[in-house]
């Protein structure tokens, strides 16, 4: 990583609002958020240790005895990221198309704080709604 | 080897896995026959597996916490600069304006606030590395970013 000047990040920060606006930061965090998920899920050991080889942790990193290469580590990475991309546009069409929560889509902080106990509480259950109807739609598409 | 279609079922509790090759029939393949598109596929079976396995309340709470934070620093960098963006979102004095240091100090000023309402990892620690990821990214590559 490059360190960047105090005015190089403000214009770094600038640029990106200018651009994507606070969506396009939603759409970065959950994306994010979402690829953390998923490696930590294809990381973690599902099964007894003894039988490695039927965890899935192993087979992330592995291309039989050899640790797979950079390249299609570096393209594992971007094609995951990129089905959470596709996950998180879908949560946000769904966020956006509810009044409630419009204020997340304005350039506006006043209402960006975190001890309104109202708005996360509603937040959360939007939350749930939102995977509930992804997740039954992904297992009627099997 | 064909190359897996659509997401196929990771059979777990056995040593095999079974995939859809290109002639449509299903095999079952040792992890060493998987291949990378393979393993793409099933990133794609992983989500699906995660986004349910997402617990309910107040545990979905820290994606909320990231949004908050995050956007609101952007927004204040955007409309009044850096200086009162820390001074809002940072209750400790940055002590150098690198990245690392923007990053964490306002990421510890949320952890401070949530910790006391209960809210445990690694949910949390979920929302810290998305947060953390995502800001870096936006002060080191702009508009690049996204």
């Amino acid at each position: 990583m490059i360190e960047q000047s105090k005015e190089q990040m403000e214009k770094n920060i600038k640029e990106f609002m200018k651009k994507h606006g606070p969506e396009g930061f939603l759409k970065l965090y959950l994306t994010e958020y979402l690829s953390q998920l998923v490696l930590s899920e294809l990381r973690s050991k599902h099964n007894d240790l003894k039988k490695i080889d039927q965890d899935l942790g192993y087979i992330y990193h592995f291309e039989g005895k050899k640790i797979h290469s950079i390249k299609d580590d570096k393209e594992f990475r971007e094609r995951t990221q990129g089905l959470c991309k596709e996950k998180a546009n879908l949560i946000l069409t769904r966020l956006k198309d509810d009044k409630k929560f419009t204020y997340l889509f304005e350039n506006d902080a006043s209402k960006l704080v975190l001890d309104n106990k109202e708005l996360e509480t509603m937040f959360i259950a939007k939350m749930h709604e939102i995977i509930t109807e992804l997740s039954e739609s992904d297992e009627e598409s099997g | 080897m064909g190359h897996s279609k659509r997401s196929q079922s990771v059979a777990k509790g056995s040593a095999y896995f079974t995939v859809k090759g290109k002639d449509g029939q299903q095999k079952q393949l040792k992890p060493e026959e998987i291949d990378i598109q393979q393993k793409i596929v099933m990133a794609d079976k992983a989500i699906r597996i995660c986004l349910p396995k997402l617990p309910d309340g107040i545990n979905k709470a820290p994606i909320y916490y990231g949004i908050s934070l995050g956007a609101r620093f952007l927004i204040d960098t955007n409309n009044h600069g850096l200086d009162v963006a820390l001074k809002n979102t940072s209750k400790r004095v940055v002590k150098e304006v690198v990245i690392s240091e923007i990053v964490e100090s306002t990421w510890d000023t949320l952890e401070e606030q949530v910790t006391e309402r209960g809210v445990g990892r690694p949910l949390m620690g979920y929302a810290e590395g998305a947060y953390k990821s995502t800001m870096t990214r936006i002060l080191n590559e702009g508009a690049d970013a996204l």
